[in-house]
């Protein structure tokens, strides 16, 4: 197999060293890459780099501001460290975003696989898919947890079903591109199997795009995440998720606004980093969308 | 031109009723007993056999969806368990505000096609640059965290804003006052996203051979711009807006809560955590519907623009 693998009419693939590179040059890489290590790393240390339990209430230092004793970013309603809160929040934040781009990705991949492949079974599966679409922005997930109820496992579920369509959309795409390519020809003509091909021929070569669009909508799954929950439906109080963090600081606008303005930064400075690692992945696997 | 109109509107028929379809198994494969949530902890066996009797609820599920949609096609979305109100009648109340915010929020984003062009008539600059990072930074900005900051700084800081809700008329002082920071909210990310796509067309356009012609020929260089070079990047940008007015349809259900606005998707948000699912079912239908149907529209707009589509 490993001879259809290197046929000299499959599309020579673009060097790693070469990606590499240009992504070094990039400085939406360097910046991506930077937010994303520090958010990355503040949520693997954080009860290594947290003075205080998340959940502990210290009701002698309710709604102490930024920068006063032991509190750097200052004290919630309840006395709760707010710095300690936004630490564990980056874990919750970067955990459903992770777990539902993977589920949604994997979902995706093997409808848009299939429906790309075998062409009876495109149109039943894309009519699936455009009425997914049909769904305006966040309210497929909306629809979702109504039925599942409020809980951030029931977000997880909602925010990876709402990337489905997309990754289905791309991934079918791709594989119409490669489908009559000389080297799936190749490998269908020394006898693979359809699993085969569809594994071993096909999806390494439509990889790019599907990495590119995973980078992506990893800002957007935690930007949804945090939307659902800032809306109550997502991860309940006490959890120290960052939007149901910024929902519970509304009843404080006036006193202490500092509670709904420090996790929007951290929302902000994640979902910029992946849009920026996305967007010089991007560049740097296909140059010409510059 | 009409063929082509009449082959889209079959076509978005399966996608409409595939909407149907979804919303009401989402809402009916959901778990827990509807009759038990209508009848409430005290109701007796009886009482929920009544409610399943008269909601169908003891009919096979293709029976029920039958149901819904002979009485969806009649006007009739239902009755609002918590409310007592029929569905439609909340929906029209509530319609008038979200489609104003909507509409708000698209002029909004309608600002990033002269910033696209400002940027791609100057690659490169300071403009150029500023320009492009910002956008950058709209389109990841949490929508409903930008709204709690505009709320913060213009309304509780300079008071200038109304904190929350609609003032009507929408035509006064005071009423377009209301509309400024829910519609800034809204529309800065297709703003960006907007900008971003004009300038990155015009750029490709501009290199194109006709437009260094229409230049030879001395044509004043704001013609060459907007009359040859924007002309042909509209399609992209405007298949952008139909796709964004379906984000804006979404982001209204965040919009509103944030604003206390009391529209479709505020209703929808609240509907679902008072586990009122005749009215989640209404307020999704409708939104999804108008998102298929405007992009009917933007489809249709692609052959008023582009002549060769209709007869591809």
């Amino acid at each position: 197999m490993s001879s259809v693998a290197t046929t000299p009419s499959r599309p020579r693939a673009v060097q790693g060293s070469k990606i590499l590179r240009r992504l070094r040059r990039s400085p939406h890489f360097v910046v991506g890459a930077t937010l994303a290590a520090i958010v990355v790393l503040a949520a693997i240390f954080a009860p290594l780099l947290t003075p205080v339990d998340p959940y502990y209430q210290d009701y002698g230092a309710v709604l102490q501001a930024p920068g006063s004793a032991g509190h750097l970013l200052g004290t919630d309603a309840f006395g709760r460290d707010q710095l300690s809160r936004m630490l564990f929040g980056a874990r919750i934040s970067l955990a459903v975003g992770v777990v539902s781009v993977l589920m949604g990705l994997a979902i995706g991949v093997l409808l848009g696989l299939l429906a790309g492949y075998f062409r009876r079974l495109d149109r039943p599966i894309m009519m699936v898919n455009d009425v997914l679409i049909a769904f305006p922005g966040i309210l497929l997930a909306i629809s979702i947890v109504a039925a599942l109820g409020t809980s951030l496992i029931n977000v997880i579920v909602a925010v990876a079903i709402f990337s489905v369509p997309t990754f289905a959309r791309i991934t079918r795409s791709a594989v119409l591109g490669v489908r009559e390519a000389d080297y799936v020809s190749s490998a269908r003509a020394v006898g693979s199997s359809h699993a085969r091909i569809i594994a071993r021929t096909i999806l390494p070569n439509i990889l790019s795009p599907l990495i590119v669009y995973a980078s992506l909508r990893l800002a957007t799954s935690i930007l949804t995440a945090a939307t659902l929950s800032f809306l109550g439906l997502g991860a309940q109080p006490p959890s120290p998720e960052w939007g149901a963090m910024i929902n519970q600081a509304r009843t404080y606008l006036y006193s202490a606004p500092y509670l709904s303005v420090e996790p929007g930064i951290a929302i902000f400075i994640t979902v910029l980093a992946f849009n920026l690692l996305g967007d010089s992945l991007r560049d740097a696997l296909d140059p010409r969308s510059q | 031109m009409l063929i082509y109109s009449l082959r889209r509107l079959l076509e978005a028929i399966p996608v409409l009723l595939g909407v149907t379809v979804l919303t009401f198994l989402i809402l009916h494969l959901a778990p827990g007993d509807p009759a038990q949530l209508i009848g409430g902890p005290t109701a007796t066996a009886q009482e929920i056999a009544n409610i399943r009797q008269r909601l169908h609820l003891d009919q096979p599920l293709y029976a029920q969806y039958g149901t819904f949609l002979w009485d969806l096609v009649h006007g009739d979305l239902g009755q609002s368990v918590q409310r007592r109100e029929s569905v439609l009648s909340m929906l029209a109340v509530r319609l008038p505000n979200t489609a104003v915010l909507a509409v708000t929020s698209m002029l909004v984003t309608l600002i990033g096609i002269p910033l696209g062009v400002m940027a791609a008539t100057r690659p490169n600059s300071l403009l150029d640059l500023a320009l492009m990072n910002v956008s950058l930074l709209g389109v990841s900005i949490p929508n409903f965290w930008l709204g709690i900051l505009l709320i913060i700084w213009f309304s509780v800081g300079l008071g200038w804003f109304p904190v929350a809700g609609y003032h009507h008329p929408f035509l006064s002082l005071e009423g377009l006052k209301s509309l400024v920071l829910p519609a800034i909210t809204l529309g800065t990310g297709g703003l960006a996203l907007v900008a971003r796509l004009t300038r990155s067309g015009m750029l490709e356009v501009l290199g194109q051979d006709y437009i260094r012609t229409a230049r030879a020929k001395g044509l004043p260089e704001r013609g060459v711009l907007f009359r040859h070079a924007l002309r042909n990047t509209m399609i992209p940008v405007i298949t952008v807006l139909g796709l964004n007015f379906g984000a804006l349809l979404g982001g209204a259900v965040v919009t509103e809560s944030v604003f206390a606005i009391n529209g479709v998707g505020r209703l929808a948000v609240d509907s679902i955590l008072a586990r009122d699912y005749a009215v989640v079912q209404g307020s999704v239908v409708l939104i999804a519907t108008t998102f298929v149907l405007v992009n009917l529209l933007v489809d249709l707009s692609y052959a008023l623009l582009n002549p060769t589509i209709r007869y591809a």
